[in-house]
């Protein structure tokens, strides 16, 4: 609860009512200013105007697609966009991401885990100075002596292995897509890379995580990519 | 061996000038030779017998060559008699008119032989012939009669046809707006002949119901002879016939005639058949609709009066509940939403299934990976169970759609749950076998009746259990589904120590890289990744 932002300034921009008075709802009890648009055109209007400190995006707008908003608010904001979208608009939010959105939810979700995503969007949004030593749980990570422990045990990486780690939580609590990964860690992102990295990833949770079978640490976000999970 | 029996007794009769030329020379080297022997002989054999020997040839022209040539034949034997027997011999006078009796009785038995054994041979011709135009009938009826596809049975009758009347053949059928495309044609017919001629005269023939082409009034110029396939209420196509060397003879056509009228029986069979099968079809997807709604209609009913019970309590009551009332009610409210969501996205699932819509976004997976993710999606529902997984150190990567494996294994991890006992086990084991990997799910329940454990992957198909599970018996045939559209298999059986196992086996690509094996440092680690040397 240190990180929120009280009177966080939130943009909800879906155009279903019923989604809409939900999260005012929930938004608001949580302490938060709830803007609300019911159009794409509306909403980037109230982006720019309302400067608003969190955009939650529905991917399904009736007059602009939920991507177009991001590449428009994109040109011009950094703004942390959250975007919400149903099962089967996979594509849409992984292009999404790669755009520049920094975390989606599946509809129907729950409250809890969007004030999660919100937090950590709105933590990595005032907390873009580097920090050395990052601890999520057992995990131990000094990001400026490479040095990695689990449970007060130091844990050999390779060196492809620590970089993806180091990405991941660097935006922990964020997802970060296949494509983020591979273009950061290869430079490039043909198509044979998808499968080093699903094996590196493999790699890394059998070096990190107690049971690689149920992963605590590194989670798969299916078709989109990784997240680092927060424990709260 | 058809192309003999085929040919009608004109044609018959044309193809045969040589044999009639060199069966009229013989009969005249047999009136010369009678002459020879008469003339050797004649003191011993006498003028009479000489008359006699005479009648060989006569009888022999008219056994081969029929009335007229056989008269001719009489003619030459009584003029050679005449002169070189009959006195005065090497004159044509005759002193005993007796002779003249010989003489009539010579042309009478030459015209009269000859005419009988004309008669006859054109009975034997038309015999031959109808018993080729039988048997080429029949043959197309049998070749037919087993036919359950357009094509096939364009390309039988294409080839009887052609093998009938010794020609080319081709035989068109409408498409949907009513202009005719090749079905079927032999061989030469669609590199030689198939000319905008030949289909427009094909059209007119399908247009109008009438012949067109060669020996018809219309499109007479074209290189082919086209008949209409009809049946008394409609035209189905056309076939077209090319003939080889000369035009049809009449015989021909009403064979021809014949075998397009068996070819319409033909295809009307089959598209009373096709219409038949839509029916039952519709009459499936009936019956599904009716399953639907009532699986549907209780599955969603449920979930959703549990949410309106527990949500009108709190409207309307909200002063009577305590804390821990209120939390249950709200608890019940989001256990009922998730199972709706559950329906719903099974229910879209099977209507992409359905529709063929369904894409295979495949991509390099773990199979660990997407256990993972699917035990920690459904922890909620798998909390009252310990799940165990076994999955081998190092496996190779398959090439799946990440999203559908985790809904089969959500579905049959749903399954065990339902159908076990609550704190029993499952077990989640990986297998690699050649050229596949084999994941199942093992529980503890009572496992399926080995009648039941095909029909279980059926669509709406349920256990009549005594438990009274609820569900819309559109898992397992989502699993299917979505196994197949990967090329992989699925199955179920019941264990030795009881409960039931399901498995899929999904194909694996030999050269896909392992997780977690040696091949990962060996193999691409000194491809020059530049990551490697820092």
């Amino acid at each position: 609860m240190v990180f929120i932002i009280m009177g966080a300034k939130i943009l909800v921009i879906d155009d279903e009512i019923e989604i809409r008075r939900l999260l005012k709802v929930g938004l608001t009890a949580h302490g938060y200013d709830v803007v609300e648009a019911a159009n794409a055109q509306d909403g980037i209007y109230q982006a720019a105007t309302v400067r608003p400190d969190i955009l939650i995006l529905d991917m399904g707008l009736p007059d602009l697609e939920g991507l177009e908003v991001v590449r428009q608010v994109r040109e011009w904001s950094h703004i942390p966009i959250i975007i919400l979208s149903v099962r089967g608009q996979d594509q849409d939010k992984v292009k999404a991401l790669d755009l520049g959105a920094d975390d989606y939810l599946t509809k129907p979700f729950s409250m809890s885990e969007l004030m999660a995503r919100i937090r950590v969007a709105l933590r990595h949004q005032a907390n873009l100075k580097d920090e050395p030593v990052i601890i999520i749980g057992d995990l131990y990570i000094d990001l400026s002596r490479r040095l990695v422990k689990v449970i007060d045990t130091e844990v050999h990486l390779t060196p492809t292995e620590y970089d993806l780690l180091k990405i991941l939580v660097s935006n922990a609590g964020r997802v970060v897509t296949h494509r983020h990964l591979i273009t950061s860690i290869w430079g490039s992102d043909g198509q044979e890379y998808s499968q080093y990295l699903r094996i590196y990833i493999s790699q890394l949770r059998k070096k990190i995580e107690t049971d690689p079978n149920q992963p605590k640490f590194i989670l798969t976000e299916p078709g989109v990519g990784y997240r680092i999970a927060v424990l709260e | 061996m058809n192309q003999e029996a085929g040919s009608s007794p004109d044609s018959k009769a044309e193809a045969a000038p040589e044999k009639k030329g060199g069966s009229l020379v013989l009969s005249f080297v047999m009136v010369a030779l009678v002459t020879l022997v008469g003339t050797v002989y004649g003191s011993y054999l006498g003028v009479t017998n000489i008359g006699m020997l005479y009648l060989l040839p006569v009888i022999f022209a008219s056994a081969r060559l029929g009335a007229k040539p056989s008269v001719i034949i009489a003619i030459t034997s009584v003029l050679s008699f005449d002169i070189f027997f009959v006195p005065p011999v090497l004159k044509i006078t005759v002193d005993d008119l007796r002779y003249l009796i010989t003489f009539i009785v010579f042309i009478v038995v030459a015209f009269t032989s000859g005419s009988m054994a004309d008669r006859l041979r054109f009975k034997i011709h038309e015999a031959l012939y109808r018993e080729s135009r039988t048997r080429a009938l029949y043959e197309l009826a049998r070749g037919l009669a087993t036919v359950n596809e357009l094509e096939v049975l364009a390309g039988k009758v294409v080839s009887q046809v052609s093998e009938t009347v010794d020609s080319e053949a081709v035989l068109y059928l409408p498409e949907e707006n009513g202009s005719l495309k090749t079905m079927a044609a032999s061989k030469a017919f669609s590199d030689l002949v198939l000319g905008p001629n030949e289909l427009s005269a094909a059209q007119w023939s399908f247009d109008h119901s009438l012949r067109s082409g060669i020996g018809t009034d219309n499109y007479s110029a074209t290189k082919g002879l086209f008949i209409p396939v009809k049946t008394d209420e409609k035209t189905l196509g056309v076939l077209g016939i090319k003939p080889t060397t000369h035009h049809f003879t009449p015989e021909q056509i009403t064979l021809l005639e014949a075998l397009a009228g068996l070819t319409a029986l033909a295809v009307v069979r089959l598209e009373l058949a096709a219409e038949a099968q839509a029916i039952k079809t519709l009459e499936a997807s009936e019956r599904l609709r009716a399953a639907l709604f009532n699986s549907v209609s209780h599955d969603m009913k449920t979930p959703l009066a549990s949410i309106l019970g527990a949500v009108s309590s709190l409207v309307d009551d909200v002063d009577l509940y305590n804390d821990d009332q209120k939390r249950t009610l709200l608890i019940s409210i989001k256990q009922g939403a998730l199972r709706m969501n559950r329906v719903v996205g099974n229910l879209l699932d099977m209507a992409r299934l359905e529709s063929g819509y369904m894409q295979l976004n495949t991509d390099w997976c773990d199979i660990q990976d997407i256990i993972g993710v699917t035990l920690r999606e459904n922890r909620e529902v798998l909390k009252e169970h310990g799940v165990k997984v076994d999955i081998p150190e190092s496996i190779k990567l398959i090439k799946v759609d990440y999203g559908l494996i985790e809904q089969v294994l959500t579905n049959l991890l749903h399954n065990a749950v339902k159908y076990s006992p609550c704190h029993s086990e499952i077990k989640v084991r990986v297998a690699e076998e050649p050229g596949e990997l084999v994941v199942s799910v093992a529980d503890q329940g009572d496992g399926v009746p080995a009648g039941d454990q095909e029909r279980i992957f059926d669509k709406f198909y349920r256990l009549q259990s005594p438990g009274n599970i609820s569900g819309t018996g559109l898992g397992l045939s989502i699993c299917r589904g979505i196994i197949e559209a990967h090329g992989g298999r699925i199955w179920t059986k019941n264990q030795p120590g009881g409960g039931s196992l399901f498995s899929f086996a999904l194909p694996v690509d030999d050269s896909a890289p392992e997780s977690g094996g040696s091949r990962l440092k060996g193999g691409f680690h000194n491809n020059g990744c530049q990551n490697i040397s820092n």
